[in-house]
């Protein structure tokens, strides 16, 4: 008979591996049945017993949705909760690294948040009518907090995008979130998952598109910006852009610099201020309409 | 810690399994007695209370197996045991630290108190989810404020906002015996790894900044501080090729030329009106008072000698 100090339970240590694996990863059925059984000397983990596995982490509270086939540990109750101001703030120190610090640098700090984000419990959802309250929640709290989310479609593509509100129309809901320097409305049904990234958008993406000509050389050798989008290409003469979620004083500041040869076409109170805006400063010299 | 779903159906799941969560959340939590185990596992109604003990041991047999380091209960533990190391947290090594201490060290000066207590809440946090307690007590020691009390912070700031009147005692080192003070608290701030309290003086009326070090106790803190009339010491400069983002909030631009400022500042004392010009460096040429330039000017050319000599 063996001892009492050399028996173990080996359901409970399959339970543990599992959680273990998945504190790795996001993994499908397939994957976790791989990895599982690597170590193993036979293969004794099957798609029953780690849904079982994964059924007792649940169980006792341990989160773990699945979203494109994929198994999440969302929230653990022995896990990490970071707030907004902590994500701000490991985000300022990674910015540092990135601005300051050699690639060496740069590979440890990535590994360091890495281990913190995998300890961490995630914003995700899985996106369905009977959590549907709580994706309101989530994507109210990424616009709130100026976060990108990640939407997980149903056929497998994944859009990181700028939330800007959720529009209901006809009984249907959908996510209006600003992707690709695109609007797009996107039908909560065709979502399995939500995740609100701790990278940040800057911006006002609830503000009109602004919808401006440039001319000369300036169009000809015109960068476009992360919001901006070229609406039609040079012809000989011009350009036209159409900017996103730039914060207005700054828009306005920056298109005035290009003088002549810029022109807000749209909307229509835009182009309106910037006339203004120039009769003001013509006046400052006495030069008056 | 754990909150059990009660719409599980019980055959879907390994109980041996949650035994052993339940058991490596109650040990992550603190160290345990064999009877505190127990009464717990009763309680949750994964152990019948008749059971035999031997569950418990080999529970434990399974979270060693599985990487986790638990002490034996004996004496020197308090009869309780301890979970010293475990698979399931989170594993910062000695580099990642220094990483962390060395970025932390960039920006450290340049932020207010309210940020470094906003670090020292997040290198706290990370840590309570560290087990070697050598790593946990590095990430500690990475805070800028290590070796204050945060609550006494968050209180002074307070006391500045309101712009109290405190009674404090104060300890001078070259004076013989400690004196008490009436401070108009008005600012916290942050320099070579001190922290200072910038007030106002009600008694000598002029403006102080006390190493908060040195700050024996604080008597009484009464608001008010508003309605007394305090003088700072106003000074005009030049200023030129300086980002005017970096002007202090008691600075003020008050005439442009080209990428040349007037600035007005008005400070706490002369002192640190002269700490303030001087670190401008060539850029900075004193306009006003006559008396303050001078004493600039002098300073200058004592600082001169040192590389004269």
């Amino acid at each position: 008979m063996a001892k009492l100090s050399s028996k173990k339970n080996l359901s409970s240590m399959q339970v543990l591996k599992t959680l273990q694996v998945l504190l790795q990863g996001n993994f499908t059925m397939q994957e976790l049945i791989e990895k599982l059984n690597k170590n193993e000397p036979e293969p004794v983990f099957n798609n029953s017993v780690i849904s079982k596995y994964i059924n007792t982490c649940r169980y006792c509270g341990i989160e773990i949705p699945k979203i494109h086939n994929k198994y999440f540990v969302t929230n653990l109750p022995f896990g990490l909760d970071l707030t907004p101001v902590d994500i701000d703030l490991l985000d300022v120190l990674q910015n540092i690294v990135r601005r300051d610090m050699s690639s060496k640098y740069n590979k440890l700090f990535d590994s360091l948040l890495e281990k913190i984000n995998r300890f961490s419990n995630k914003r995700i959802t899985r996106v369905e009518k009977s959590s549907y309250k709580l994706t309101v929640e989530m994507f109210e709290n990424a616009v709130s907090e100026r976060r990108k989310i990640k939407l997980m479609l149903k056929n497998g593509s994944e859009y990181v995008c700028v939330p800007i509100k959720m529009t209901e129309n006809q009984g249907k809901s959908f996510f209006n979130v600003f992707y690709k320097n695109k609007d797009r409305t996107i039908d909560t049904e065709r979502v399995s998952g939500l995740e609100i990234l701790s990278q940040k958008f800057v911006g006002n993406y609830n503000e009109p598109s602004v919808i401006y000509v440039l001319r000369g050389e300036l169009a000809q050798r015109y960068s476009l910006r992360e919001n901006e989008q070229l609406l039609q290409p040079f012809d000989g003469h011009t350009i036209k852009v159409s900017n996103r979620g730039e914060n207005k004083d700054i828009l306005f500041s920056r298109l005035l610099r290009y003088d002549t040869d810029c022109e807000i076409i749209n909307p229509k109170p835009y182009r309106e201020e910037m006339a203004q805006i120039i009769s003001s400063a013509l006046s400052n010299y006495g030069d008056e309409f | 810690m754990f909150k059990f779903d009660e719409n599980t159906d019980l055959n879907q799941i390994s109980l041996t399994g949650v035994r052993a969560l339940v058991l490596l959340g109650l040990l992550m939590r603190a160290p345990r007695t064999f009877s505190e185990i127990k009464q717990t596992f009763v309680d949750l109604k994964i152990m019948e209370p008749d059971h035999s003990d031997d569950i418990i041991r080999i529970d434990l047999n399974t979270l060693r197996t599985m990487g986790c380091d638990i002490t034996k209960a004996n004496a020197k533990t308090g009869f309780k045991y301890v979970l010293t190391k475990h698979p399931f947290s989170l594993n910062i090594t000695k580099e990642e630290i220094a990483l962390l201490k060395k970025v932390y060290k960039k920006i450290k000066d340049n932020v207010s108190i309210e940020t470094l207590i906003e670090y020292d809440n997040l290198f706290n946090n990370l840590a309570e989810y560290i087990f070697d307690n050598e790593i946990k007590e590095a990430l500690y020691g990475v805070s800028a404020l290590k070796e204050f009390k945060v609550r006494e912070l968050k209180e002074l700031l307070n006391d500045c906002r309101e712009n109290k009147i405190l009674t404090l005692i104060y300890h001078k080192p070259s004076a013989k015996e400690d004196s008490q003070k009436e401070i108009v608290a008005q600012e916290l701030v942050f320099n070579n790894d001190k922290i200072y309290l910038r007030g106002y003086d009600v008694n000598k009326k002029e403006s102080v900044s006390l190493n908060l070090r040195r700050v024996k106790s604080i008597l009484s803190r009464v608001l008010g501080g508003n309605l007394i009339d305090i003088k700072t010491f106003q000074v005009r400069f030049f200023l030129k090729n300086f980002g005017v983002n970096k002007l202090e909030k008691n600075e003020s631009i008050i005439e442009t030329r080209d990428d040349v400022y007037v600035i007005e500042g008005n400070y706490h004392n002369e002192f640190i009106a002269c700490q303030r010009v001087l670190s401008f460096g060539a850029s900075c040429t004193v306009l006003e008072p006559q008396e303050f330039r001078e004493k600039v000017i002098e300073k200058l050319r004592e600082m001169r000698k040192n590389y004269n000599g």
